[in-house]
């Protein structure tokens, strides 16, 4: 079938599709057309809703002669290796990508990192790690559930590590080279003594490594965290709650099971039945339409059944089909 | 919010006939670029909530995001105009900053409502609304929603 692709400058494009295809599929052929524009830069919409990347051209009911609106988003994407795992799919849903907010909310950081680091500015984080005293080595590892590695780090302190410009910056760093993850782990013996081979494995995967370093989903995590603490009456001072520990160890805690401290684990947080999942959740329902889950129905169900949890929400959301 | 679900009552006629030609309209892309709706649900057999965007206007604080709106046309459309929230937050004029919903006074297509106009019409007038001077405001991050219970969206 041939569809139309319809810019909003005016100018318009028939293409042949299939109903097969899926919405990347067809912004790969929109970027030939356009003189290779980047296909992270296009968006496509149609009949008022915005095409994800993931989706058959059928979930939107797309159909022989119709018109599919084309935006072009200005150059937002920081430098990010591609990532075909979980991590992936949560930033290829175009509009709703968390990456893409990056430079807003970080631009003291966007400067030094817009590339692949240099030796002198890599060499310049890892001084500003050492300056960090004894929690540098660990900046990265405190959202991959190994609170263990810091255990004196409050939701506040990691909120403040994670703003600190010197540690995003660090932290793009990291994202756009894996390598300097794992050669910052391998040179702390005490880390490596404690990495088994499954931790290794994450290491080396690229999507896992770009979700640990994007601040906002750590963000997230500390205030889930935090959540979880208030839950729990605030009686754990802070300290022994692991990241996403109150949840069904979602895709943020993958260590639990084999963390020295996993069983040190304090039971989930008893639910309190009479305060709605609505009020119960609020936070995190927020954090979830932020990362644009709009259906509030199936977030309240999603994070009545993990607890809270909102990376396990997510990956529930994703991995589900959409409520069309 | 709570209208649209007698499917027994009597409509006019001439209500659907209206809606099913802005369907085709809406999936034809007929009109600008800038503006684009269709059926919230596609099983929405009397067309009540429809679902839009609108790209922000070049060289005003909206440049570059897409936002999402939600269209209630109740039995009485189009004698009576379509109700109007924004989903995705937006500072300007005219809209609830607690709902997102549009104050129909401040759009001059509701305020000035004709049964000729239609959604797209609507639309572009809140578009038009986005370029006046009046909405150079500072803005909300992009990409952020109104705390409103929304209808699934197949998002």
């Amino acid at each position: 079938m041939q569809v139309t692709i319809k810019s909003s400058d005016g100018s318009k494009h028939q293409v042949d599709v299939e109903e097969a295809d899926t919405v990347l599929m067809l912004k790969t052929r929109v970027s030939e057309l356009l003189d290779n524009t980047p296909v992270a830069s296009l968006r496509l919409i149609y009949a008022g809703r915005i095409l994800k990347d993931a989706d058959a051209l059928s979930v939107y009911k797309i159909a022989d002669g119709n018109t599919i609106h084309l935006v072009k988003s200005g150059p937002k994407k920081p430098a990010a290796a591609p990532a075909a795992s979980a991590a992936g799919a949560i930033s290829d849903g175009p509009p709703q990508e968390p990456t893409t907010q990056q430079p807003q909310q970080q631009p003291s950081a966007t400067g030094g990192a817009g590339g692949m680091p240099d030796m002198a500015s890599l060499l310049s984080s890892m001084g500003g790690m050492g300056g960090m005293g004894g929690m540098g080595g660990t900046g990265g590892m405190g959202g991959m559930g190994g609170m263990d590695f810091m255990p004196q780090m409050t939701p506040e302190m990691l909120e403040q590590m994670y703003s600190n410009p010197m540690v995003q910056q660090m932290m793009q760093q990291v994202s756009s080279n894996p390598e300097l993850m794992r050669s910052m782990v391998e040179s702390n013996p005490a880390l490596q003594q404690r990495l088994t081979p499954q931790m290794r494995e994450m290491l080396a995967d690229p999507g896992f490594m770009r979700m640990v370093t994007n601040p906002d989903i750590m963000r997230a995590t500390a205030q889930l965290q935090a959540a979880v603490q208030r839950a729990q009456g605030g009686n754990n001072g802070g300290s022994s709650a692991p990241i996403g520990g109150g949840g069904g160890g979602g895709i943020y805690n993958p260590w639990a099971a084999s963390a020295p401290m996993a069983s040190a684990q304090p039971d989930p947080p008893a639910q309190d039945s009479a305060v709605p999942p609505a009020e119960r959740f609020a936070t995190e329902l927020q954090q979830l339409r932020d990362m644009g889950f709009f259906d509030e129905a199936q977030n309240i169900r999603v994070l009545t059944r993990t607890q809270g949890n909102v990376s396990a929400a997510i990956e529930i959301l994703l991995t589900s089909p959409p409520s069309m | 919010m709570s209208e649209g679900t007698h499917p027994l009552r009597p409509r006019p006629v001439p209500r659907n006939f209206l809606l099913l030609q802005e369907l085709e309209n809406g999936e034809k892309g007929h009109g600008d670029g800038y503006c684009s709706y269709g059926l919230d649900k596609s099983d929405d057999t009397f067309m009540y909530n429809w679902t839009g965007t609108i790209f922000g206007p070049p060289g005003t604080p909206f440049d570059g995001r897409i936002y999402r709106l939600r269209v209630y046309c109740g039995d009485q459309y189009p004698k009576q105009p379509p109700k109007v929230w924004f989903i995705t937050r937006i500072n300007m004029p005219g809209v609830d900053q607690q709902t997102g919903a549009v104050n129909p006074r401040e759009i001059e297509c509701l305020d000035k409502w004709k049964p000729s106009n239609n959604i797209n019409a609507v639309l572009r007038s809140i578009f038009s609304k986005m370029t006046k001077r009046e909405s150079r405001l500072a803005q909300p991050p992009e990409q952020t929603t109104y705390p409103t219970p929304l209808p699934a969206t197949g998002n």
